[in-house]
């Protein structure tokens, strides 16, 4: 199993690519080789920051449905005491093999008034930003919903 | 759907690598112990499916999207320059 705190970024808050390297200059092409749980043909996501500074929302755009894409968003400025446990055959699948080299994002659901987006802490989405394998990884741990408001009323 | 019947110790092939033997049958519940390859995804039914319900939610069209974050940055820079106007 490994731990992963909320920490923003990896080492040197070098963002996911800074290790494998978009190369072209685009955004970070990752892949999830097991699909998504109701996208399991969408494998091949770009990982497109915004903003400069960068903000904690970025999009995962998919590169095999053109309609497809997730807001998603750094744990850290919201949660900030989420820690992801991964087990070992998750972290197998994505060739992880320290903390360090995971980049943590979670999805957020905000089709309708952003003061009612969520977060799904209970499927976080895991990188390795060396290889920018990812899985949407499970935490069976009550306290993290499908559905975690991402702004506290 | 394939029934088949089984008892404590006795397992299920699926394919050529994948095994389910039944642990234990006790007060209405069943232990089952699952062996297969590390790149098959195994999931309780009922996360799974709140997973991929919440997925489909949170898939948007790519303008959709877009427009989302516009939304979302707006309100969390809001959101640090003052106090929430509601409550």
């Amino acid at each position: 199993m490994i731990t992963m705190g909320s920490a923003p970024l990896g080492p040197a808050g070098e963002g996911v690519g800074g290790a494998a390297g978009a190369g072209d200059g685009g955004p970070p092409v990752i892949t999830f080789a097991a699909g998504l749980p109701a996208f399991p043909d969408a494998r091949r996501f770009a990982l497109v920051t915004r903003g400069e500074p960068e903000g904690p929302f970025s999009l995962l755009q998919s590169l095999d449905h053109a309609d497809l894409a997730f807001v998603v968003t750094h744990p850290s400025p919201f949660f900030p005491d989420y820690t992801v446990d991964l087990d070992d055959d998750d972290a197998a699948a994505i060739g992880l093999e320290s903390a360090d080299d995971a980049l943590v994002l979670l999805i957020v659901n905000v089709t309708g008034d952003p003061h009612g987006a969520t977060a799904n802490l209970m499927a976080p989405v895991v990188v390795n930003q060396r290889s920018l394998a990812a899985v949407q990884a499970v935490m069976v741990d009550e306290s993290h919903s499908v559905r975690t408001p991402l702004v506290a009323d | 759907m394939l029934i088949l019947t089984r008892r404590a110790n006795q397992s299920i092939m699926i394919a050529h690598n994948i095994v389910i033997t039944v642990l234990e049958v006790e007060a209405g519940q069943v232990r089952l112990g699952i062996e297969a390859p590390r790149d098959v995804p195994i999931h309780r039914e009922e996360i799974y499916a709140a997973i991929r319900n919440e997925n489909a939610a949170a898939a948007s069209a790519g303008a959709g999207a877009a427009d989302a974050l516009d939304a979302l940055e707006s309100l969390v820079a809001r959101g640090s320059e003052d106090p929430p106007a509601e409550p």
